[in-house]
């Protein structure tokens, strides 16, 4: 070999961009990494938004990196570019300055953007507040500043979260909800009812379920929110929070394979030898359902960088599988979900053991599959939610102390336990 | 330098436990106290556990505010309280539970060895638990004993990676 250095291209500067350059640095090549974003700014924590909506966090807090990050990762940044077109058979990448970049293997870890509401005139749609990005999140922090009625479309995480932040005495916060429960993407609807009535009574936060949005206008100051059953409400402030879509326009699926979002095997690679996918854009395999789907959030982006930075640099690794998870706070009352949880079309075949205490301020549901935990939601304590998800990914029928941990927090020591006796058991027949 | 925890040698004292916390905290509350002492159940065994250090540190790699982070001079894996925002994505990475949210403090805490001078190895009379410098050749082998049985799965992979990278290497 002549000594070209290897080009590699990072598309996006985010958990899984980041993820994948730091492995490939530490594998000490001497790879030339280019990363591209559309934003302008230094890398950031998407997830750290509704904190500085809340003013919990300054916003320069909200980075992860500054420019002496990338000088020590010896990366060159393209920020403020948009990819608009992945030529995968020339392995060129067109950029919307007309830069074109020649890759040897190429990362596409380009996340999600909240998916818009269709069907509204422009100047209602460019109205709307979307929440994703650090320049969606100062417009939001400065738009709140003089709400008085706030109308939050969708009871997801992150509307949830927004809804949180906003809501204070003189902010009348309303999440218009279709269906009949909140975050239904994460948790059952038993343990919903328990979410939301916390939200209500500590936030004063006020949901309106199994109602459809037909129209919104504009109206003297802000909108009329015009509901499908007739109501309507008036609000100075909409905040949008309807899922996120994969951001992959510029890939061709006459080359690249996509579903939901870029197709993946476990090594991260997608239909092309040289172009791999990380994070809330690619679909892959899930650890624990084995379904091909995208699962999106920070734990997993990190992974998926991280094994798709090794393989581009040169290593032969594979990726266990992703892990649905997730754990927020709403007024001080957590909540986590982890692997299958009967929630969306993933219920189909789940039994559950319930365990909760009288007074309804913590509450524990496994959930199982042919006798073997495939899920677990945790409210209140959730102080095990680390030691459930490794017995869970562990899971093997009868490994796992299910009754124990629906009953209360369990300790990382009484899993330990309980494997070496059955290891043991094992041994013994 | 990392924690070594031998379960034959625990007697259930708990004195680490308490121990830990009025280190820490200035007040005997077991709750807050970075080292847990699981008493075995039928056995009658006691499992102590704290943060076992990992090589691939999940709890690290995902906190979003990189609060929790590997210290570049000493290897450990701390918990920085004034960039923690308490969102408790390490607990849910953790295998071991050794994270743990101190509802007093706000934030999430977990063992940092006490830089460099940890409390409890001093209190545990049985010698259950010792400081012993990274690169002691039983301590992977320890490490990897306890991650098969929590999760052989976590095990494998950072075994596949590593004769991985031993092949590349060749
Ligand atoms: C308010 C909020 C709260 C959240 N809370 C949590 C939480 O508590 N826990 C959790 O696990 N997850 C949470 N998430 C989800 C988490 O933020 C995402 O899973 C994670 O950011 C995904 O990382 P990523 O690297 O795949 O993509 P992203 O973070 O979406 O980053 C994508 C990157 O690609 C760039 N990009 C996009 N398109 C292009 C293009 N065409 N050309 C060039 N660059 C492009 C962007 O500028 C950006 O740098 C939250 C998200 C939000 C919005
Ligand atoms: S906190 Fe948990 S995941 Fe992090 S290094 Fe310690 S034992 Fe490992
Ligand atoms: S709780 Fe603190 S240390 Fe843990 S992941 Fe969140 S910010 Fe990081």
């Amino acid at each position: 070999m002549t000594g070209r250095r290897r080009r590699l291209v990072i598309l996006g500067n985010s958990a899984a961009a980041l993820s994948a350059i730091r492995a490939i640095r530490s594998r000490g090549g001497d790879e030339q990494v280019t990363v591209v974003s559309r934003e302008e700014c230094h890398a950031y924590s998407p997830v750290l938004t509704t904190y500085y909506l809340r003013g919990v966090v300054p916003e320069r807090r909200l980075f992860l990196c500054d420019a002496g990050s990338y000088r020590d990762l010896a990366v060159e940044c393209r920020f403020g570019r948009t990819a608009v077109e992945l030529d995968a058979a020339r392995q060129r990448l067109l950029l919307d300055d007309g830069t074109r970049l020649d890759y040897d293997a190429l990362l596409i870890a380009t996340g999600a953007a909240p998916t818009r509401l269709g069907g509204l005139d422009d100047e209602v749609a460019g109205g709307l507040c979307y929440l994703r990005t650090i320049e969606d999140a100062r417009r939001i922090r400065r738009l709140a500043q003089r709400a008085r009625h706030v109308a939050v479309l969708g009871a997801g995480l992150v509307s949830l979260q927004t809804a949180a932040a906003i809501a204070r005495p003189g902010v009348h916060v309303t999440c218009v909800v279709g269906s009949r429960q909140v975050l239904s993407q994460n948790l059952d609807a038993e343990c919903a009812a328990i979410v939301r009535d916390h939200v209500v009574r500590e936030g004063g936060i006020e949901f309106l379920f199994g109602r459809s949005v037909a129209m919104i206008d504009h109206e003297a100051e802000g909108y009329r929110v015009e509901l499908a059953g007739g109501e309507e409400l008036s609000a100075d402030m909409v905040v949008v929070g309807k899922g996120v879509t994969p951001n992959m326009a510029f890939v061709d699926p006459g080359q690249i394979a996509v579903e939901r979002g870029v197709l993946v095997d476990d090594r991260l690679r997608t239909a092309v030898p040289d172009v791999y996918a990380a994070g809330d854009v690619a679909q892959g395999r899930n650890r624990i359902s084995g379904a091909v789907e995208v699962v999106a959030n920070w734990i997993d982006a990190c992974e998926q960088g991280r094994v798709a930075g090794l393989n581009m640099a040169g290593a032969d690794v594979t990726f266990p599988g992703s892990v649905p998870e997730n754990v927020t706070t709403l007024f001080g009352l957590p909540v986590a979900s982890i692997g299958s949880v009967g929630a969306g079309d993933a219920g189909a075949g789940l039994t559950s053991v319930t365990g909760s205490c009288p007074e309804r301020t913590t509450y524990r549901r496994l959930f199982l599959k042919r006798g073997v935990p495939v899920g677990a939601i945790l409210v209140g304590d959730v102080g095990d939610a680390g030691v459930v998800r490794a017995a869970i990914v562990r899971a093997e029928a009868g490994a796992v102390p299910v009754d124990r941990i629906v009953r209360g927090p369990i300790e990382a020591g009484a899993v330990l336990r309980s494997c070496v006796s059955t290891s043991a058991s094992t041994a013994v027949t | 330098m990392v924690l070594l925890l031998d379960e034959e040698a625990c007697t259930g004292c708990m004195l680490c436990v308490l121990g830990c916390a009025i280190a820490r905290t200035g007040e005997a509350d077991a709750g807050r106290s970075r080292i847990r002492v699981y008493a075995g159940g039928e056995e009658g065994r006691f499992v102590p556990l704290t943060c076992q250090q990992c090589e691939e540190a999940f709890c690290a790699e995902a906190c979003p505010t990189k609060a929790c982070h590997r210290e570049d001079e000493t290897g450990i894996v701390v918990i920085d309280e004034e960039r923690c925002i308490g969102c408790r994505t390490c607990i849910v990475a953790c295998p071991f539970g050794a994270p743990s949210f101190d509802e007093v403090a706000g934030v999430t805490v977990k063992c940092d060895c006490c830089d460099g001078d940890p409390q409890c190895v001093k209190l545990c009379e049985p010698g259950a638990i010792s400081f012993v410098a990274v690169d002691e050749s039983s301590l992977r082998k320890r490490r990897d004993v306890a991650l098969r049985r929590l999760q052989p799965a976590a095990r494998t992979r950072a075994e596949r990676i590593r004769a991985q990278e031993a092949r590349c290497r060749a």
